[in-house]
């Protein structure tokens, strides 16, 4: 045979084997069977140590065309106010994704609340004291107009609680090269409030509480396993 | 066609030698090309992708019979094999991985490393260019897109602001939140004008290329130019949004007259390109006029 033919045959055997060996590292959905049981309206209780959800809360209009973007970057959601008897009000938000894989992973609240024509301010990675453990959690403070929402929101990918963007896609590459497909939740709570520290002390009563609530074998959905 | 029935002979002496390249660049793309059509270039944002795919095909196959031509007999290059490696390992990691701009991205790696093992360097000289403007269609990832479009937001809708302000309209802004009169209109993503930035500078770049200017000032003066004539064209845009919406009502603004500010884009777009070049050309002239007297 002609040298340039043998080269074009090398080359073409070359990328067909890449193409194969393509096809065998492509990651999977980790445990799709088992992510479909999950429902967060009944996961999450109505009632829980001093909080109930308030009902009066208006809930927030979103936009059409948002939320046709939210319905195909996540599986389900919940979005929740609730009151304690001081008048305390937490606003609850979860959103579930089966695949996080970059497409269509769980999306921060520093980039949904900028888009929402929010500022944001200061950003700080913390740890919340539960009695069911440590949770790293990110607090930041988005601003509009006089409204003014300390949030705390954490985001688990798999089984590892991340805050931010860089933690977040870390935790799904290292799913993706174990040729694993994780799963992914955002967590957020947020009070409307001038007080960032007496909203981030009520914002931790409102989540141990929570936790604690929540029955154990329903808690890995919110926090992963290593809780 | 009667210049493709033409080339048919050649292209049936060359099977032997490329059917074994082409079938690997199938194997490789077809699913990715696939993929784009039923997802990332079905969206808004990423339309121009086949557009930009399209003509940068044609760009190669007007330039191929010219390309066989100046490489004729010269070596292979080796770095040909380098290419090939980067091609494949960002293919692989890119398609596995979900990381489109990798996935993509190998496409013009494979190409370049086809040329150079195949007809060496000189081949590649002779078509750079449709593989430098294949660059454009690889998507942004969206980190970047995020990080560079909230301050884009913010200039246009800033700039909206100052002008309607000047003109005695009614308007102040918080954030990417317009409120004029009682309506209060928030600043979109797809207001921010990345996309049309990307897609009007493709597009020029190509018309350069095509037209063939033989001054390089007036070529890379316009292609610098349509940065600032893209976001121009997009502060029309909004303004011509906000004044709508503040004329006609909420729904106006949302309703068909939306897709006719895409429009106006568009066309100031155009104009101020074409209104740019003119000038260019005039001053071009002068200078020539200039330097024979």
């Amino acid at each position: 045979m002609k040298k340039p033919i043998v080269i074009s045959l090398v080359m073409g055997m070359l990328m067909v084997l890449s193409s194969a060996l393509t096809i065998v590292i492509t990651p999977t959905l980790k445990d799709p069977e088992q992510q479909k049981k999950l429902d967060l309206q009944a996961i999450v209780p109505v009632e829980f140590g001093e909080w109930k959800v308030d009902l009066a809360a208006r809930s927030l209009m979103v936009s059409a065309d948002v939320t046709g973007f939210i319905d195909k970057i996540y599986n389900q959601e919940l979005n929740r106010t609730y009151i304690n008897k001081h008048g305390e009000r937490v606003m609850l938000a979860i959103a579930y994704g089966r695949d996080q894989s970059t497409d269509l992973h769980v999306h921060r609240p520093e980039i949904c609340y900028a888009t929402g024509g929010f500022d944001i301010g200061k950003m700080t990675k913390a740890f919340v004291d539960t009695t069911i453990g440590q949770i790293p959690v990110m607090h930041l403070v988005a601003k509009q107009g006089i409204r003014n929402e300390p949030i705390t929101y954490w985001i688990r990918v798999g089984d590892s609680l991340t805050r931010g963007w860089f933690e977040q896609k870390l935790a799904a590459f290292r799913y993706g090269i174990t040729g694993q497909i994780p799963d992914g939740l955002l967590f957020r709570i947020s009070t409307i409030s001038n007080d960032e520290k007496d909203s981030y002390r009520i914002q931790q009563t409102f989540l141990t509480s929570l936790l604690q609530a929540v029955k154990s074998e329903d808690r890995h959905w919110l926090v992963g396993q290593m809780h | 066609m009667t210049n493709f029935s033409a080339r048919l002979p050649g292209l049936k002496a060359a099977l032997p030698e490329w059917w074994p390249i082409l079938l690997g660049l199938m194997v490789l793309y077809v699913p990715t090309f696939y993929g784009l059509f039923n997802g990332l270039w079905a969206t808004e944002e990423q339309a121009h992708g086949p557009i930009i795919f399209t003509l940068a095909i044609w760009l190669i196959y007007r330039l191929w019979p010219s390309m066989m031509d100046k490489s004729a007999g010269k070596p292979s290059s080796a770095f040909g094999w380098v290419a090939l490696v980067i091609a494949l390992l960002l293919y692989m990691i890119g398609r596995s991985q979900q990381v489109h701009m990798f996935e993509i991205g190998s496409l013009i790696w494979m190409l370049a490393a086809i040329l150079l093992i195949k007809r060496g360097s000189s081949a590649l000289k002779v078509v750079w260019f449709p593989l430098f403007f294949m660059l454009f269609m690889i998507p942004l990832p969206g980190t970047l897109v995020i990080m560079l479009t909230m301050p884009m937001k913010m200039a246009v809708s800033y700039v909206t602001e100052q002008i309607l302000y000047w003109a005695n309209y009614p308007i102040a802004r918080s954030g990417v939140i317009l409120q004029i009169g009682q309506f209060q209109l928030l600043v979109a993503d797809a207001c921010a004008g990345l996309q049309t930035l990307l897609t009007l500078e493709s597009l020029g770049l190509f018309y350069l290329n095509v037209v063939r200017h033989t001054s390089a000032f007036r070529n890379v003066t316009l292609a610098i130019l349509i940065i600032p004539i893209s976001f121009t064209a997009n502060v029309i845009r909004v303004m011509t949004l906000t004044l709508i919406t503040y004329y006609f009502g909420d729904k106006a603004g949302q309703g068909f007259l939306h897709g006719f500010a895409g429009m106006v884009l568009f066309l100031s777009a155009l104009i101020l390109i074409l209104a740019i070049d003119t000038l260019l050309r005039y001053i071009v002239k002068v200078r020539t006029a200039k330097a024979a007297s």
